[in-house]
């Protein structure tokens, strides 16, 4: 069942339209990594999704509750951590946690440990008693974290959650958020930093002048944008060969040999690639390796997206 | 100092304000309100022209103090909304990277405060032009008239450039410079002018007569500009003036200085803030407790976790607030306390007014009102603004908090941050009612008011906050509305009737119109001894006057759960 659904989303600012008849479907217990160029429409709609901004057209649901109509009801499902924040001045952490835990309605017996919880979770629980206005942006990123996992929020939103963060803190948010979808939590999360949405999402989106230009599943979005495989092969021996059967094999473009190792971009079926390799090894070449190489979501990314903002 | 170079600063903000909408209403304002008095009070054609003078002369001086009260409202804080505003979004240490020096910077912005008000004042001089034509007038009283409130402007610009330069919050920034020009305007009155006059009245020193009128008009600005307007000034008043121009001139050029000074050192150092740990052990507590006597809070003391029972936004402004941070409310107390004895002592104890108790007692009323009154708006006139402003707006939206919560909480906040001040009114108030036993009827009536003056004040702050993004602007539309609630009606309503009625018709009438405001109500409760009911016309305006408070903390619950819950 899908947790997340827009239907024509659409959302205006006088002449420029941020959000052009969106449709997105998100499944429940996905990572979604929502991603575009700069002034994409992610942090639009997020905030439409999150009941901050109002659409001009179109439907918005999750968990099933219009967001429009009943926003009470979706801010108890939904955890939103915006993209800029700020903090309140003198409170210190833990204050500020159970500033937001009271305002969540969470009974005080309940609340400390669930605040305990959290920062531990965040790995803040070092930091409980110094001043929030102090922390530094990665800090100030964690602790907003931690704040949007307080209610136990089935939906998380997260615009641009890592920015800001040292490789070490995002490798852990990447745990983190793993964690939380095994605890069965449905995660959007745009950012711009790639290789890291990779290895997270199981789903991808593409956005690009608030239209949505590929969507689905992460593998079968970088094996089905690409037309040409880049195939990589390595001999131990026999190269000269192999290279003479490269060359007459047709669908097989820009051949680039560097001693025993070759790359070249294929056009042809999987099936004929496999001929190849059988041929290969007919002909005495010791083959090493030969493997198609993986697309990167940065190759699909800009690939997809035209660019200009 | 190089200052001109910065033509592309000056466009930037100066035509910009010029072109934007709001200019263009104010200028349509202040033309249509000149326009009509002009028309009201133009000269029957066959008047002796001794009375045309008299016209004329009225006109000059209503544009006059309308052109003063707008300075005063909005000069001081659009300068003080400037620099600290570059540097609450950021953009003045791009500013302070680029090759504009800080004084080109700083003259833009003066420019920027000043230049809407020169340009209606300048558009308003064809006006007195006009009453020249008609009898009346000289060309020297014009000319001082527009030179006296030129430099009144640059004083307000320079007072609120300097409170810009000096704090980091636009909030603090603005109300720094109110206060400076508060302070301005009536500082050396009570500093030099109170002793000398004590001097030359109480004690007789001969050689000090008259000293204290000369003395005013040079260290009062407004003073000087009454003189003026009188137009019937000797030589060694307009001595005086030139003096007074001189000196108000300096404190302009000496507050653009430390403005400039402080604009260059306060861009270097951020706000270093101390990671002390908070004390749970009792015994060290104590220990401490002598460092924080007469029930001030320690602040390293550990908060309690916030009470299922209470709303979070309350105590959340409560105990983190910008005002109430603990202490604060204590000390607040104790410093409004000797205050108002202060004023009690002088008013009722030395008897101003000679042996009349009901004035003497409205002027210390009066006193602590308006004390109120300046302080009541600015309590919540940032509730929501601030929010906007550190960015925690959707957070707060985020959370399950309703906007009745959001905004309830916030002005109970604001009510219970007035209590020091009001606390203190009340218990100076005690002896005095012991000791004016037969008027305490009216002291009790002068308190309520006061306590609706305080409900009003804050609730129309609060409403402000609903209505702006920027703490800046919904000060000045804060106090502005308390103006017009605690003023402007009153005026308004004197004006209608005497205008709308014949006199003879309207004398009863023209006696109720300071019922509009709970200050003019509770003057003319304790003055106009011979208006009937004029206790239960009190009571009704009191009881308006809470509904009105009530009504606008409704309309702020409606505005925010409209407007503020979600961006269009
Ligand atoms: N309040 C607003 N008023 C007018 N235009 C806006 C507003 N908010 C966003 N926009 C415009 O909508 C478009 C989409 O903005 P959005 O913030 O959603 O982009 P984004 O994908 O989050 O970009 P980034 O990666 O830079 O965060 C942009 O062109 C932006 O200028
Ligand atoms: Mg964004």
């Amino acid at each position: 069942m899908a947790i997340i659904e827009t239907h024509d989303l659409t959302k205006e600012f006088g002449k420029l339209t941020a959000v052009d008849h969106l449709n997105l479907s998100i499944e429940e217990r996905d990572i979604f990594g929502f991603i575009g160029p700069n002034g994409a429409g992610k942090t639009t709609t997020l905030r439409i999704l999150s009941t901050l901004l109002r659409p001009t057209s179109g439907q918005a649901r999750v968990a099933g509750i219009d967001v429009t109509k009943k926003p009470y009801e979706i801010k108890k499902v939904v955890g939103f951590m915006p993209d800029s924040f700020g903090v309140y001045d003198g409170m210190r952490l833990r204050e500020y946690l159970d500033f937001f835990g009271a305002a969540y309605k969470i009974p005080g017996r309940k609340r400390k440990a669930i605040i305990d919880d959290v920062l531990a979770l965040t790995d803040l629980a070092s930091k409980a008693d110094d001043f929030v206005s102090a922390f530094s942006r990665g800090m100030k990123q964690r602790c907003c974290l931690a704040k949007t996992l307080l209610h136990d929020p089935q939906v998380l939103l997260l615009d641009e959650p890592a920015s800001g963060l040292d490789p070490r803190a995002r490798i852990e948010v990447r745990e983190l958020l793993k964690t939380l979808r095994d605890m069965g939590k449905t995660i959007l999360i745009s950012s711009h930093i790639l290789s890291e949405l990779g290895d997270m999402c199981n789903k991808i989106g593409i956005i690009e002048h608030g239209q949505l230009l590929a969507h689905g599943d992460y593998r079968e979005i970088l094996s089905g944008l690409r037309m040409e495989r880049e195939i990589r092969l390595r001999v131990l021996e026999g190269a000269d060969r192999a290279a003479e059967i490269l060359a007459e094999t047709p669908g097989l473009n820009n051949v680039d040999r560097s001693g025993n190792e070759f790359h070249f971009e294929s056009t042809i079926v999987r099936e004929a690639l496999a001929d190849v390799l059988h041929r290969l090894i007919q002909s005495g070449v010791k083959v090493l390796f030969f493997e198609e190489e993986e697309g990167t979501l940065e190759d699909v990314f800009l690939h997809v997206t035209k660019g200009g903002i | 100092m190089r200052v001109f170079p910065s033509y592309a600063l000056v466009k930037r903000e100066l035509i910009t304000t010029l072109r934007s909408n709001r200019a263009l209403l104010w200028l349509m304002a202040l033309f249509l309100g000149v326009t009509s008095v002009e028309v009201n009070s133009w000269p029957a054609p066959n008047l002796p022209l001794i009375y045309m003078g008299d016209a004329s002369q009225k006109i000059l001086e209503f544009v006059t103090w309308t052109l003063l009260t707008g300075c005063v409202l909005f000069v001081p804080a659009l300068a003080a909304g400037s620099v600290v505003s570059e540097r609450e979004q950021r953009t003045f240490d791009l500013l302070h990277m680029s090759l504009v020096r800080p004084s080109a910077v700083l003259f833009a912005k003066l420019i920027n405060a000043v230049g809407l008000y020169l340009f209606a004042l300048a558009a308003s001089l064809p006006v007195f032009a006009v009453l020249m034509s008609s009898v009346g007038l000289d060309q020297l009283q014009l000319a001082l008239v527009a030179a006296q409130l030129t430099l009144i402007c640059m004083c307000c610009a320079s007072i609120g450039l300097l409170s810009s330069c000096l704090f980091r919050r636009s909030f603090l920034a603005t109300y720094g410079g109110y206060a400076g020009v508060v302070l301005w305007l009536i500082l050396p009155s009570i500093v030099i002018l109170f002793p000398v006059w004590l001097l030359a009245q109480g004690f007789g020193v001969p050689c000090l007569r008259g000293v204290d009128d000369e003395l005013s008009i040079i260290l009062c600005a407004p003073v000087a500009l009454a003189v003026i307007l009188q137009g019937r000034y000797y030589v060694s008043e307009f001595g005086a003036i030139c003096v007074g121009f001189a000196f108000n001139a300096a404190l302009c050029i000496g507050c653009l200085y430390l403005a400039l000074r402080f604009m260059k050192r306060t861009s270097a150092e951020p706000t270093r803030i101390e990671q002390e740990k908070p004390i749970d052990d009792p015994a060290v507590l104590l220990a401490r407790r002598k460092r924080f006597p007469y029930y001030l809070i320690d602040p390293l003391r550990r908060k309690n976790p916030i009470e299922d029972a209470a709303n979070p936004m309350r105590v959340r402004e409560l105990r983190w607030g910008l005002l109430n941070r603990g202490s604060v409310l204590v000390r607040v107390f104790y410093c409004v306390l000797p205050v108002y004895a202060f004023a009690a002592i002088i008013c009722v104890g030395f008897s101003v007014h000679g042996r009349y108790p009901v004035p003497n007692l409205l002027t210390w009323l009066g006193f602590e009102m308006v004390l109120l009154v300046s302080v009541a708006p600015a309590m919540l006139a940032n509730a929501v603004t601030k929010e906007y402003e550190l960015g925690n707006i959707d957070m707060l939206r985020m959370t399950l908090l309703s906007p009745k919560e959001i905004v309830m909480g916030k002005a109970a906040a604001g009510f219970i941050s007035l209590a020091p001040v009001l606390a203190a009114a009340f218990i100076v108030a005690l002896p005095v009612a012991i000791w004016q036993r037969t008027h305490w009827v009216f002291l009790a009536a002068g308190h309520g008011a006061l306590l609706v003056c305080g409900a009003v004040s804050l609730a129309l702050g609060l409403l402000a906050s609903m209505l702006t993004r920027r703490t800046v602007a919904s000060l000045i539309l804060g106090y502005s509305m308390a103006f017009t609630a605690f003023a402007g009606l009153w005026i308004i309503g004197v004006t209608f009737v005497a205008w709308a009625l014949d006199a003879h018709a309207t004398f009863g009438l023209a006696r109720m119109a300071p019922f509009l405001s709970p200050i003019g109500g509770i003057i003319a409760y304790g003055l106009d001894v011979r208006l009937e009911n004029r206790g239960s016309y009190l009571c009704a305006s009191l009881i308006a006057f809470v509904l009105l408070a009530y009504g606008l903390l409704k309309a702020s619950v409606w505005i925010f759960a409209r407007k503020r819950m979600h961006d269009q």
